[in-house]
C-alpha cells in the first residue's frame, strides 16, 4: 500500500517536473535560453503593460533591440511622458528606419500627435517597402487624403512615383472612397502612361454611379491619347477603327464566352464601310445572354438624330436587333428614350436613324444593341449583324 | 476665242469665289480660341472635336481643357476668358464680360473633406481625419497587423 502510493507520489512529482520542463524550455524561454516575451504585435494602446525596469534591461545588454525601444516608447506614452515617448520612438527608427513594425509604429504614433506629414512620409515608406501591410496602411492614407492632409506630402509622393499609388487608387475606390480625391494621383500616372485601366475604370464608373457624369467624363478625356481627342463625338469611335479600351465611355464588347452568350463580338476588317473596320456581331443560333456591344454617353438634354451604316445577314431567328437609347439614373438603367429600326434577314450595306428626346431628368445615357425581347425571356437569334459609322448628331 | 476667254474669266470667278468663301466662314462665330496649350475641345454638332489655334467659336459653343492644357477666348467684342486646365466654360452673348469670366469653372470638384479644410484648417483633423486616427488609437497593433512578429524580445533567465 505504502510502495504504491509512494510510486504514485514519485509518478506525479516526475510529471509535475517533466510539465515544469517542458514550460521553461518551450514557452518561457526559446532555444538560446532567452526569455520569451510579447512580441511587438502587441505594442498598442491596448497592449498590456510591460515592466519598464525589464525593457531596460533588455536595453542595457542590447542597446540596439528596437522592439525593445518600441515598447519602451509606448510605456512612456502611456504614462504620458511625451519626450521619453519621442526620443525612444526617434530611437527605433534611427536604427531600423526601414524595419516593418518601427514603420508602423511610429507612423501610429506621429498619428496620434498629429504630425500628419511625418506619418504620411514613414506610411509611404512603409506600404513601399512592405505590400503586405497595404491593406492595414491604405484606408489611414486614405483619410488623410480625403482631409487633404499635408498636400506637399502627397504631391512628393506623386512625383517620385511611388509603386504603391496604383494599388492604392484602385483599392480606396472599390472600398468607396470618393474618387474625386483619387483624381489627383490619378492623373498624373495618365500622363505618365502607367495608369491601369482598372484604376481608370473604377473612378470613371464610380463618379457615373452617383450621377456625376460631367466629372466622369472629364476623368475619362483626360485619359484618351492626343491623337484621339480631335474628334471624340458623341459616339466614340462610333467608325471602330480602333480597339476598344472597354473602360469609361469607349465601346464595351461583350467578353462572354460565345457558348455562355450565344455571340460573339469583333471588329474586324470589312468592304464598303467607313474607314477599315466595322462592327460585326455574330449569334450563333443559340439562346442569347446578355447586351452584345454597349457604350454610356453624355449627352445634354435636347434632340439628337443617331444615324448609322447596317448590313444584316441572315438573321433569322428571333426578331432581330436593334440599337437603342436609354437614360441611366444613379447606376440604374432605365426604360428606352428611342431605339432604331429591327435588324433582320438580309440586306447590303444601308443607312438608318432615328430621333432621341433626352429629357431634363436624364444625366447619361447608353447607347446598346439589343436583341428584341431580351428583357421579356428567352431570345434565340441566329445570323450576323454588321454596323459601321455610328454617330449622334445634335438637332437644333 | 470669245468663248476661250469667257472660260478663263469664269474661272478666275471661280478661283475668287472659293479664296473668298473660306474668309467668310472664319469670320462666322462670335470669339475665337487664343494661347491654345495642350488639348482644347469644342461642342460640335456630333459631339466633342480638338480646337485650334485661332479657332472660331459660335454662340453656345462650350470649351473645355484637359489636364495640363489652357486657352483663351477672345470675344469680338474683346472680353477675353482664360481657362485654365480640366475646365468649362459655354460661349454665350447677353453677359457683362466680368460675368463671363466667372463663368470659366473647373469640371473636376474637389471632395468634400478638401473644401472643408479650405474653411477651417483647424476643424479638419477633428472632423475628418479622426476616424481615422481612431482607428489608430487601437495601437499599433492596427497598423502591424495581427500574428506573431519575426522580432521577439528576450531577456536572459539569468
Amino acid at each position: 500500500m505504502n510502495a504504491a502510493a509512494l510510486r504514485a507520489g514519485v509518478l506525479a512529482v516526475g510529471l509535475l517536473l517533466a510539465w515544469r520542463i517542458v514550460q521553461v524550455n518551450v514557452v518561457l524561454y526559446d532555444e538560446n535560453g532567452q526569455a520569451r516575451l510579447p512580441a511587438t504585435a502587441a505594442t498598442g494602446v491596448n497592449a498590456p503593460s510591460l515592466d519598464r525596469e525589464l525593457l531596460h534591461r533588455v536595453l542595457d545588454r542590447n542597446p540596439g533591440h528596437v522592439v525593445a525601444l518600441l515598447h519602451l516608447a509606448r510605456e512612456h506614452e502611456r504614462a504620458g511622458d511625451a519626450q521619453k515617448a519621442r526620443q525612444a520612438y526617434d530611437a527605433a527608427y534611427a536604427l531600423a528606419p526601414l524595419d516593418r513594425d518601427v514603420l508602423g509604429a511610429v507612423a501610429d504614433y506621429y498619428l496620434r500627435l498629429g504630425s500628419n506629414a511625418e506619418a504620411i512620409a514613414l506610411l509611404d515608406r512603409l506600404v513601399d517597402a512592405y505590400p503586405d501591410a497595404r491593406a492595414l496602411a491604405f484606408p489611414v492614407l486614405g483619410k488623410l487624403l480625403l482631409a487633404h492632409a499635408q498636400p506637399a506630402a502627397w504631391s512628393a509622393i506623386a512625383a517620385r512615383k511611388a509603386a504603391w499609388i496604383g494599388p492604392f487608387i484602385e483599392l480606396s475606390c472599390r472600398q468607396g472612397m470618393d474618387p474625386a480625391a483619387l483624381v489627383p494621383l490619378l492623373l498624373p500616372r495618365v500622363a505618365d502612361r502607367r495608369a491601369a485601366a482598372d484604376e481608370i475604370g473604377c473612378i470613371v464608373d464610380h463618379m457615373r454611379d452617383a450621377d456625376r457624369w460631367a466629372e466622369a467624363y472629364q476623368v475619362w478625356l483626360n485619359t484618351l491619347p492626343r491623337e484621339r481627342l480631335g474628334d471624340v463625338g458623341f459616339v466614340y469611335n462610333g467608325s471602330f477603327e480602333f480597339a476598344s479600351g472597354g473602360v469609361g465611355f469607349d465601346w464595351r464588347l461583350s467578353r462572354a464566352r460565345e457558348r455562355d452568350s450565344g455571340h460573339v463580338v469583333e471588329t474586324p476588317q470589312a468592304a464598303g464601310v467607313t474607314g477599315q473596320r466595322a462592327l460585326r456581331v455574330s449569334f450563333n443560333g443559340k439562346r442569347q445572354a446578355g447586351i452584345p456591344v454597349m457604350q454610356y454617353v453624355a449627352l445634354e438634354p435636347g434632340r439628337y438624330e443617331m444615324s448609322g451604316l447596317a448590313r444584316p445577314q441572315s438573321i433569322t431567328a428571333g426578331r432581330g436587333v436593334q440599337w437603342t437609347l436609354r437614360c441611366v439614373k444613379q447606376g440604374q438603367v432605365q426604360p428606352a428614350l428611342a431605339n432604331s429600326e429591327r435588324f433582320v434577314g438580309s440586306s447590303e450595306w444601308r443607312r438608318f436613324s432615328f430621333e432621341v428626346a433626352v429629357p431634363n431628368d436624364c444625366p447619361g445615357q447608353l447607347l446598346q444593341l439589343e436583341p428584341l425581347g431580351l428583357a421579356d425571356g428567352t431570345v434565340y437569334l441566329a445570323g450576323t449583324a454588321w454596323f459601321d459609322d455610328l454617330v449622334l448628331r445634335r438637332l437644333r | 476665242m470669245k468663248t476661250r476667254h469667257l472660260a478663263i474669266a469664269a474661272g478666275f470667278i471661280a478661283a475668287a469665289a472659293t479664296a473668298i468663301a473660306p474668309a467668310q466662314q472664319a469670320r462666322e462665330g462670335v470669339a475665337q480660341l487664343k494661347g491654345v496649350k495642350g488639348n482644347v475641345l469644342l461642342s460640335r454638332q456630333t459631339g466633342l472635336a480638338a480646337g485650334g489655334e485661332a479657332t472660331r467659336i459660335t454662340e453656345h459653343t462650350r470649351v473645355i481643357t484637359t489636364a495640363n492644357s489652357e486657352v483663351v477666348v477672345v470675344y469680338d467684342n474683346g472680353c477675353e476668358v482664360r481657362l485654365k486646365e480640366n475646365q468649362r466654360f459655354e460661349v454665350e452673348m447677353d453677359k457683362p464680360c466680368a460675368a463671363l469670366i466667372a463663368q470659366a469653372q473647373s469640371v473636376l470638384v474637389e471632395p468634400a473633406g478638401t473644401a472643408l479644410n479650405a474653411a477651417s484648417a483647424s476643424a479638419v483633423f477633428f472632423w475628418v481625419v479622426l476616424p481615422a486616427v481612431g482607428v489608430s488609437t487601437l495601437g499599433a497593433n492596427v497598423l502591424l497587423g495581427p500574428g506573431p512578429s519575426p522580432q521577439t524580445l528576450s531577456l536572459s533567465p539569468s
